[in-house]
């Protein structure tokens, strides 16, 4: 602290703008005492609504700053669960074709050495065989979508976050004007009680 | 190719988060925020603080003007009672009011240009001081009503106790002065019942008046006590007096008591003795008066023997005095006057002077001046009055010095010697006068002796009258301080300046009346025509200004009219004599007489004829108005005048006229 309170009450009586303004305020032929104490209590009157207004003022930007970030968070969440939804087709399309290649690599061995595959047992493992690969490459569509949803849902979180961000603090900015203007009105009322600006 | 191309157809899977972009973390952002909201923030706190130090900077100030209210009106209200204490302002009955009302206007006044708090708070600091101060006030305000009453009530009683005071102790007083010590005594109880008194002092005041009270009555008491027993009796029963005035009550009874046993007997031998000395002193004066008769050849009434035995039988007069007076009627002797001889003059003057002077002694006896024959009949007469007329006491020696002195004033002595008997007795009559006012036993007043001298020898001196010189001075003076618009006077036929006042004053009141002049120009005017009155009164002016006052022109015109009617009817009676001649004096209406305008006596065209007797006998005019209204003795001296000698033809007629005026009137000398 630079000051303490007793040096700004010493400051601020040796401040004759406070007679002027309470000259001004005043009705003719006050004294000098009585402007200083009115010029002091219009000053304070003053800086209570200008704190009180930028206060709230500030916090609205807060809450719309933040508001902002997580609006934008959220699209890269949006766009993050795209890319795991295209990851997981890549690998799902390149799972079968690997598979593809390993059954028709099998087929043609066998049929080189003149193993029937499609009758018998041989068309039922080359069947099975079919099935299990189709299973993984859903398997790995299904990672892909699920990823994707978690991250679609997350955005969806992050901007509801934001968006409450920005009520927020627009809720604190009004809260900041009430309790300014309860603080001047009480500090009007103070002075009108004890006659100030009479 | 011994085996054929070998292909890589490997594809690596992508990982799962492969290509994610990471989220930006908001916190700097926001959070960069806080320090304008703190700023905001204090800043309020600062104006709530600001606001803070001008409220209390604010109760300072108002804690100032209720304090600086406080002693403004503690001054103030001092100041208004010691206004209000001020001898020309002090009333102890409207006090209070005065008082509570100027602390209520103070009050008002100190609000004015205040602030509402200051003004509240003055306004109940007013109040508290009003209620501090009602009660010291209202206490000081009874004790100055109850001190006022107080000193009210005392002083009446005051007045009361001098009036009773100055009373005299008569016994037609004596319920007066009952009335006044009840009325004193109500007072009192009364003024205890209303606590103006206390009743120690109410007590301390009753038990004055009533000590007063009795103190005279023992004094009255006391006074006429004749025994000691007498006194002792009285003082036993003293309710109120202290020892010392019982014991001076008891002297001065025991010394009455003595004084009253001897004066009683001294009193009793003084009466019989002034008993016998008023009937000696009766028959003495008595036998004067016969004398008188007696010796006076021209008496028209003379003295029986009837009279004189009757007086004698009624002890009016002495036996000695009835056989000498009969023997000398019987005898045919006749007193005729005869001329005084000085020398015996002077001797009997001074034994009667002697006689008064030692009236225990007999010195000189009525009896014997009157059987003095070298005196006149006038001078025996005027010394046996002034033997039995003067008062024989030692305060008689002033008196009697004045006597001389008025009888030398008057000079009567002179007059006797040369034989002029009229002028003597006029003025013998003036010392028969002084005797009368001066003597106790003719209810005549010894201390006013020289009052009464001072007064004869200004009339013998002429000096009251109006035609004095000293008079006409001191008129000239006095109108000389009239205005010149106002003045009027008019002329006598002798010179003098006779003022008009009535005139004078009828202008006066004009002039006031239209405002010329003012009040008090109007009481000098005034209050120099009632000084030129006392030398001018009415009679006088209309005497010498020959200006008659509205009655007595109307009782003259109704007497007129009378004798136009008696005239009348003598008429047929008296055909052929000539009318007896009647005087009208002249008179000036008052309209016609201007500011300094020197009036003459108006022309004699308009009398009557006897107007013109007085003028042919030659009088003067101031005979003429003297002779205003022709007494008989007038009449009379100028028709024996006009007897004794040889008559012109003029006066032929008016000679007529007198005698028959005289023959009218039976003037016989």
């Amino acid at each position: 602290m630079i000051f303490d309170e007793q040096d700004l009450v010493k400051t601020l009586k040796k401040i004759d703008c406070f007679e002027a303004i309470g000259y001004a305020i005043l009705a003719e032929g006050a004294t000098a005492a009585a402007a200083t104490t009115a010029g002091m209590a219009a000053s304070s009157l003053a800086m209570t609504v200008v704190g009180t207004g930028l206060t709230a003022m500030q916090q609205a930007q807060q809450g719309q700053t933040a508001n902002a970030f997580a609006q934008r968070n959220a699209l890269i969440q949006n766009r993050n669960a795209t890319i795991a939804q295209q990851n997981a087709e890549f690998n799902a399309k390149l799972h079968e074709r690997d598979a593809r290649r390993r059954r028709s690599s099998q087929v043609a061995g066998l049929q080189g050495s003149g193993v029937e595959i499609y009758e018998g047992t041989n068309l039922i493992a080359m069947a099975e065989q079919e099935f299990t690969d189709d299973m993984n490459a859903q398997l790995i569509r299904r990672g892909g979508t699920i990823e994707s949803q978690n991250l679609q849902m997350q955005a969806g979180i992050t901007s509801a976050q934001g968006t409450a961000s920005q009520k927020a603090g627009y809720t604190a900015a009004g809260a900041s004007l009430l309790t300014g203007a309860g603080q001047v009105g009480m500090q009007a009322t103070k002075f009108k009680q004890q006659g100030v600006f009479s | 190719m011994a085996k054929g191309i070998q292909l890589d157809t490997s594809i690596r899977n992508v990982g799962l988060r492969e290509g994610y972009a990471d989220q930006i973390n908001p916190a700097p952002f926001v959070n960069a925020y806080n320090s304008s909201i703190r700023a905001g923030q204090q800043l309020q706190d600062f104006g709530g603080q600001l606001g803070d130090l001008a409220v209390a900077e604010q109760k300072v100030y108002n804690s100032t003007q209720v304090n600086s209210a406080k002693a403004a009106r503690t001054l103030a209200f001092a100041k208004h009672k010691e206004m209000l204490l001020q001898p020309e302002n002090f009333n102890p009955h409207t006090y209070e009011q005065d008082l509570l009302g100027g602390l209520g206007k103070i009050n008002t006044n100190l609000e004015k240009k205040q602030n509402p708090r200051a003004k509240s708070l003055i306004a109940a600091d007013g109040l508290d001081f009003v209620a501090t101060q009602t009660g010291i006030v209202k206490k000081e305000a009874r004790v100055f009503r109850v001190k006022a009453l107080k000193a009210t009530g005392l002083e009446s009683l005051r007045a009361l106790r001098q009036e009773h005071i100055n009373l005299p102790d008569t016994p037609s007083n004596a319920v007066l002065k009952q009335q006044i010590d009840d009325t004193m005594l109500a007072m009192i109880t009364d003024m205890v019942d209303g606590n103006i008194l206390s009743p120690e002092d109410g007590n301390k005041e009753r038990i004055d008046i009533l000590s007063i009270r009795e103190y005279a009555k023992l004094a009255e008491l006391i006074d006429g006590v004749t025994s000691r027993k007498q006194v002792n009796q009285i003082l036993d029963k003293v309710q109120y007096q202290d020892e010392k005035d019982v014991a001076i009550l008891k002297i001065r009874g025991f010394q009455n008591a003595e004084a009253n046993k001897r004066a009683n007997v001294a009193t009793a031998d003084r009466e019989a003795r002034l008993a016998r000395q008023v009937k000696e002193d009766k028959q003495e004066a008595k036998g004067a008066d016969l004398d008188g008769r007696i010796f006076d050849p021209n008496t028209q009434k003379p003295v029986t023997l009837k009279e004189l035995r009757q007086l004698r039988d009624d002890g009016e007069i002495t036996r000695n005095y009835f056989d000498k007076r009969v023997e000398q009627i019987n005898s045919g002797v006749v007193f005729t006057n005869r001329p005084t001889v000085p020398e015996e003059l002077d001797k009997i003057h001074k034994l009667v002077e002697r006689q008064i002077q030692n009236p225990t002694e007999t010195i000189i006896k009525p009896s014997d001046i009157q059987d003095n024959e070298s005196l006149s009949n006038e001078d025996r007469n005027i010394f046996k009055q002034r033997l039995l007329g003067a008062d024989r006491s030692a305060a008689d020696s002033e008196v009697s010095t004045l006597r001389k002195r008025l009888r030398q004033g008057l000079s009567v002595d002179t007059l006797l010697r040369m034989n002029k008997r009229n002028m003597a007795r006029k003025k013998l009559a003036k010392i028969h006068e002084f005797d009368r006012l001066t003597d106790k036993r003719q209810k005549g007043d010894p201390s006013k002796a020289l009052e009464i001298y001072n007064r004869m020898i200004a009339e013998e001196l002429n000096i009251n009258d109006p035609t004095h010189p000293l008079s006409q001075i001191e008129v000239k003076d006095g109108l000389d301080k009239i205005p010149d618009n106002i003045r009027t006077t008019i002329k006598s036929d002798t010179g003098l300046i006779v003022p008009h006042i009535s005139e004078m004053a009828k202008k006066a009141n004009q002039l006031h009346e239209s405002k010329k002049i003012s009040d008090d120009d109007l009481y000098q005017i005034t209050d120099e025509l009632e000084e030129l009155g006392t030398i001018w009164d009415q009679k006088a002016i209309e005497k010498h200004g020959n200006i008659k006052s509205a009655k007595k022109v109307s009782e003259e015109k109704k007497e007129e009219d009378k004798k136009q009617v008696k005239e009348k009817e003598k008429q047929p009676v008296v055909t052929g004599t000539k009318p007896i001649p009647t005087i009208e004096s002249t008179q000036f209406s008052p309209s016609k007489v201007t500011p300094r305008e020197e009036t003459t006596l108006p022309s004699e065209s308009g009398a009557p004829a006897m107007w013109e007797l007085a003028q042919s006998l030659g009088l003067n005019p101031e005979i003429l108005k003297n002779a205003e209204y022709f007494p008989d003795q007038f009449i009379f001296e100028k028709w024996s005048e006009l007897l004794e000698r040889e008559l012109t033809e003029e006066e032929k007629p008016i000679f007529k006229l007198l005698m028959d005026e005289v023959g009218r009137r039976g003037i016989n000398g």
